[in-house]
């Protein structure tokens, strides 16, 4: 028994030390991999991203990046996504911490958010939204892949500088994750926010308001069973 | 010979239930690529084109071609899905019914009423073999599989029933690859019950084996483009194994409209909590009763050596019975496997257990020492699967979509005869509003415009389907099945 209680004590402090000894090498080649993922083209269908000298600190489990714009793909007209421009954020580091739900902490010094402005329709209690549409099949799978990748892990996002179509909003601090796989839940700066996937399209929950974008063929109503 | 009156009666009893939950549920079945992609490709071998492989799963791999060999003849006499869908039904009884036989012939009359009793009642085993499907069709050869099986295992000669167990598995195997699993099970157990034929006839079977699976080796081999054959699933996925197999026995996956892998499934509201806690209590009993079989089977095997294993004998029960009891629980156990590997599994993927579990668990009712247990246990999870799955086809007849194969030509005509030519239905249902038909309705009939057909449900249901026909449609006087039916406003105040 002991015997093994010694083969694996050397055996992670062999690991830890290797880890230590190459880890400039380690982190370097994680920025080489993440940076050449971000580059590349994926298609029509997905974000493109602009970064500069972003970097992985792989003993520190942490990301750095002095710039990183978002440009969001473009869909047919109306489309939901569409209404989002672009998300930039200046000067952020993003540390990992390891417990029994993964939480990343995102600290920016500048995020800058562009989108539209929605034409809403009011019925009975609900929002529903006459200028912008959700893809039935398309965005299911975009919730899917995210609850996928984000499914356990919280996502906290500070920043000193919010700014919303140009205009300053100042500190901020908004904190997501996962209720379920159809539920993301928000917190902005202690305001509580639901995004709900649901058959007829997207729910978002407010503490005083409700929004609704449809699927896209309840207008669109040539397509054939 | 004189027939058998209290056998006779069973028989008719199961037939009679499984014809009415199928009459009630084959027609409110939908049709999609899968089905119409298997008849495609059995119309190609009855003229003479011989397919090394079936259509493309979801993962990127070709599927196995023994299937579209096998309804082939099916698809010859007719390719009607109604027809289609009745031969899985009608041999899922055939099935249940020849095993029936060899339970009252072997065990008595006590265990052939359970073990009907439970195939007659089990949701998914029942909602499966109402559609036509490739592994659809495994339950009926699991049945072949378990009378070859007890042959094997309890009499003499064996090797004959060695080399039909084996081709029965591989056509299993074939029509869903995840039973791949059985085949270990299958040695082991043969192993357990020193039932292995001798080495030349293991190599023979080997090459039965390959000769089967020939055709799909030989496409992969020298055919398929491997630079363009793209396999999208991966091994390790997730460990919902257990979830699934516990939905399989409980059946709650089913109390949900939209499922994975099948069209639809039912629209319980408003009953969906009521039904979810029912089935999952019913699948909580199941899992316990095969933990206990388990625990039973494995307490009874002795290890002497690397190549020797032996069974302690139960006092009160026949050493025939015994074995088939063990032989069941170790191929059910094989599904650890799943577990184990963290393969992705839904409930389609666990049809090899339809037989296999009704009979096990009759088996356990049966023994002695355990039935003032079980045996309520057994009828209450019956009882409970039963009330589900004949609800379910009842609501399935009583609100059928107007696209399903026995009511697509009804709403037809319904249409033709109401409505004329410059007329279109659409369907609105929460994923939204989509084209079905146009009227062939002559033009002397009226002009019905743009019908919207609402299922009732769907319309109590959901907020954004009353908004959207509040604001735009008038409800008319025409009505189909359980739809109701709108039609534009203007169309109304024109009328």
């Amino acid at each position: 028994m002991n015997k093994i209680i010694i083969f694996f004590v050397i055996l992670l402090l062999s690991i830890s030390s290797l880890i230590i000894l190459y880890r400039e090498d380690i982190s370097a080649k994680l920025s080489e991999n993440l940076n050449r993922n971000l580059e590349k083209d994926w298609g029509k269908d997905h974000p493109k991203f602009f970064k500069n000298n972003l970097k992985v600190d792989f003993l520190e489990l942490s990301i750095s990046w002095e710039k990183l714009n978002t440009v969001a793909p473009v869909f047919p007209e109306g489309h939901f996504i569409n209404s989002i421009k672009n998300i930039d954020s200046s000067n952020c580091i993003l540390e990992v911490s390891l417990a029994l739900k993964i939480k990343l902490d995102v600290v920016c010094e500048e995020i800058m958010i562009g989108f539209d402005s929605y034409e809403w329709e009011l019925y009975q209690n609900i929002n529903i939204s006459k200028s912008h549409f959700i893809l039935f099949g398309y965005d299911r799978n975009i919730f899917e892949d995210l609850y996928g990748k984000q499914g356990n892990l919280i996502v906290t996002i500070n920043t000193n500088n919010l700014y919303i179509n140009n205009t300053n909003k100042g500190d901020y601090r908004i904190e997501y994750y996962f209720q379920d796989e159809d539920t993301i839940r928000i917190n902005i700066n202690k305001s509580d926010l639901t995004i709900k996937r649901q058959k007829e399209g997207l729910n978002i929950h407010t503490t005083d308001s409700e929004y609704f974008f449809l699927n896209s063929n309840y207008f669109n109503n040539t397509m054939k069973l | 010979m004189l027939i058998d009156k209290k056998k006779l009666l069973l028989i008719l009893l199961f037939f009679g239930c499984c014809s009415l939950y199928f009459t009630l549920s084959i027609p409110s079945n939908s049709i999609s690529w899968d089905q119409e992609e298997a008849i495609r490709i059995a119309k190609d071998i009855l003229q003479g084109n011989f397919p090394l492989h079936g259509y493309k799963h979801s993962n990127g791999m070709y599927s196995f071609p023994a299937f579209y060999y096998f309804v082939s003849p099916l698809v010859y006499i007719s390719d009607e899905p109604m027809f289609l869908y009745g031969s899985v039904a009608f041999l899922y009884i055939i099935g249940v019914l020849l095993l029936a036989n060899y339970i009252y012939k072997k065990f008595g009359c006590f265990e052939c009423i359970f073990f009907l009793l439970f195939s007659a009642t089990h949701v998914w085993s029942l909602f499966f073999a109402s559609y036509f499907w490739n592994p659809n069709y495994i339950p009926f050869f699991m049945c072949l599989f378990i009378l070859s099986l007890a042959k094997q295992i309890n009499e003499g000669s064996s090797v004959k029933y060695f080399h039909v167990s084996g081709i029965i598995l591989n056509i299993i195997v074939q029509m869903m690859p995840q039973t791949i699993i059985l085949i270990p099970s299958f040695v082991f157990i043969l192993f357990l019950f020193k039932k292995l034929p001798s080495f030349l006839n293991q190599i023979i079977h080997v090459f039965i084996q390959l000769i089967l699976v020939y055709p799909w080796i030989h496409y992969y081999l020298f055919i398929l483009d491997w630079e363009n054959h793209k396999i999208a699933g991966k091994f390790l996925k997730n460990f919902s194994a257990i979830f699934e197999y516990m939905n399989f026995l409980g059946g709650w996956g089913l109390t949900s409209e939209y499922i994975d892998y099948a069209f639809y499934g039912t629209n319980t509201y408003p009953f969906t909590e009521f039904f979810d806690a029912l089935l999952t209590f019913s699948s909580i009993l199941l899992v316990i009763m095969i933990i206990f079989s388990t625990y039973l089977t494995f307490s009874k095997i002795s290890y002497i050596n690397l190549f020797s294993l032996q069974i302690k004998a139960v006092n009160g029960i026949v050493l025939e019975k015994q074995k088939l009891f063990m032989a069941l629980t170790i191929l059910n156990f094989s599904c650890v496997f799943f577990f184990l590997t963290g393969m992705h599994m839904t409930p389609h993927h666990y049809q090899f257990l339809t037989p296999l579990l009704a009979f096990n668990l009759t088996l356990l009712a049966s023994f002695k020492k355990h039935k003032k247990i079980i045996t309520p246990l057994l009828l209450l999870c019956i009882l409970i699967q039963g009330s589900f799955s004949y609800w379910r086809a009842y609501s399935e007849y009583k609100k059928p979509y107007a696209t399903d194969i026995g009511y697509f030509d009804q709403f037809t005509n319904y249409i033709t005869n109401n409505c004329n030519t410059e007329s279109t239905a659409y369907i609105l249902d929460p994923s939204g509003l989509n084209f079905f038909q146009s009227s062939k309705g002559d033009h002397d009939k009226k002009s019905c415009g743009k019908l919207i057909l609402v299922l009732r449900d769907h319309y109590t249901q959901s907020e954004i389907i009353r908004w959207i026909l509040k604001k735009n449609y008038a409800k008319t006087d025409m009505k189909f099945k359980d739809y109701l039916i709108w039609s534009r406003k203007n169309i109304k105040q024109h009328e």
